[in-house]
């Protein structure tokens, strides 16, 4: 049996945005933008800040694109940067934020257009996360978004690995007091 | 897993379903515009930077080498010069005359601090 060493595969596109190539960088960042947009929603509270951090986030990526080196999808190195971004940022503004009045308008512009049903559970169930504590839902989002494992959070927040699991039970429990299907989706206990 | 809690069928990140707050096509146009416009800038302010620290480098280095020799040079050159000896000889027979004349003035006031002093004078 040989052991072949497969080089990493980047996507052309990526590839050539790294090179400099304008069109494709104006392509990547157009394709990345809803993505980022819905992770910095995951993580901030309110849409206030959204698209502010959501710029800030991609022009770090874009900064960074060199770095990158095709371990792993595009799309999961660009999650993490993003994720970083935006818990740092949100550290920071988190004084400032206060309960958004968008989110009634935003659901009724919602009505009658396709998908709306699910984008109406989904404004619904970030209305929920905005409840949990900062901490907690971080917690949540960097495990059920972003698929990182517990000591993978821990090193990314700074926190003891215990820290990062009573967390992640507490959010869960509030989410499920919240709304139980949240938690019930696949018979979650 | 997340799979299993079930918590991912409800955040996707998927771009038609997610939960960000819908914007029109032209002002996500605009986004990626200054987006591509801040990551150049950035860059450029990087290269920059990354530029002057090099040139820091070269200067301190430079510095380093510089001012050791300019030292030596300068003190080298203090040594081998005679005028200044010539000068200070002067002033030495100078101050020496002054010293003289003081010289002739010191027995009296030494002999006054002697007077003044009570157990002076005897055995």
């Amino acid at each position: 049996m040989s052991l072949a060493i497969v080089p990493p595969r980047i996507h052309p596109r990526v590839k050539a945005a790294v090179a400099g190539d304008e069109s494709a960088t104006h392509e990547l960042v157009t394709e990345i933008l809803p993505r980022v947009r819905n992770l910095v929603r995951y993580l901030v509270r309110g849409d206030s800040d959204v698209d502010d951090i959501a710029q800030d986030a991609l022009v770090a990526v874009l900064v960074d694109l060199r770095s990158y080196r095709g371990e792993g999808r595009f799309e999961a190195w660009v999650d993490r940067i993003v994720a970083r971004l935006a818990i740092s940022r949100i550290r920071k503004l988190r004084f400032r934020w206060k309960h958004d009045t968008q989110y009634n308008s935003d659901l009724m512009l919602a009505s009658g257009s396709p998908g709306s049903e699910e984008f109406v559970s989904r404004r619904q169930l970030v209305q929920m996360l905005d409840e949990l504590p900062l901490e907690q839902r971080h917690v949540l989002v960097l495990h059920h978004v972003l698929d990182m494992t517990v000591p993978e959070i821990a090193g990314e927040l700074r926190v003891p690995v215990e820290t990062v699991r009573s967390r992640l039970r507490l959010a869960k429990a509030r989410l499920r007091n919240f709304d139980p299907r949240v938690m019930e989706k696949r018979g979650d206990s | 897993m997340s799979d299993k809690s079930g918590v991912r069928l409800w955040l996707p990140l998927d771009r038609r379903l997610g939960p960000a707050r819908r914007i029109s096509s032209v002002r996500a146009a605009n986004m990626v515009d200054a987006v591509i416009e801040r990551a150049v800038a950035r860059r450029f302010e990087k290269s920059m930077a990354r530029g002057s620290k090099w040139r820091t480098v070269l200067l301190v280095t430079a510095a380093s080498f510089a001012l050791p020799l300019a030292a030596a040079v300068y003190f080298g050159a203090g040594r081998q010069v005679p005028a200044p000896t010539a000068v200070s000889t002067g002033a030495v027979r100078g101050e020496s005359k002054q010293r003289g004349a003081r010289s002739q003035d010191a027995p009296a006031v030494r002999g006054q601090v002697l007077a003044v002093h009570p157990g002076a004078g005897q055995p």
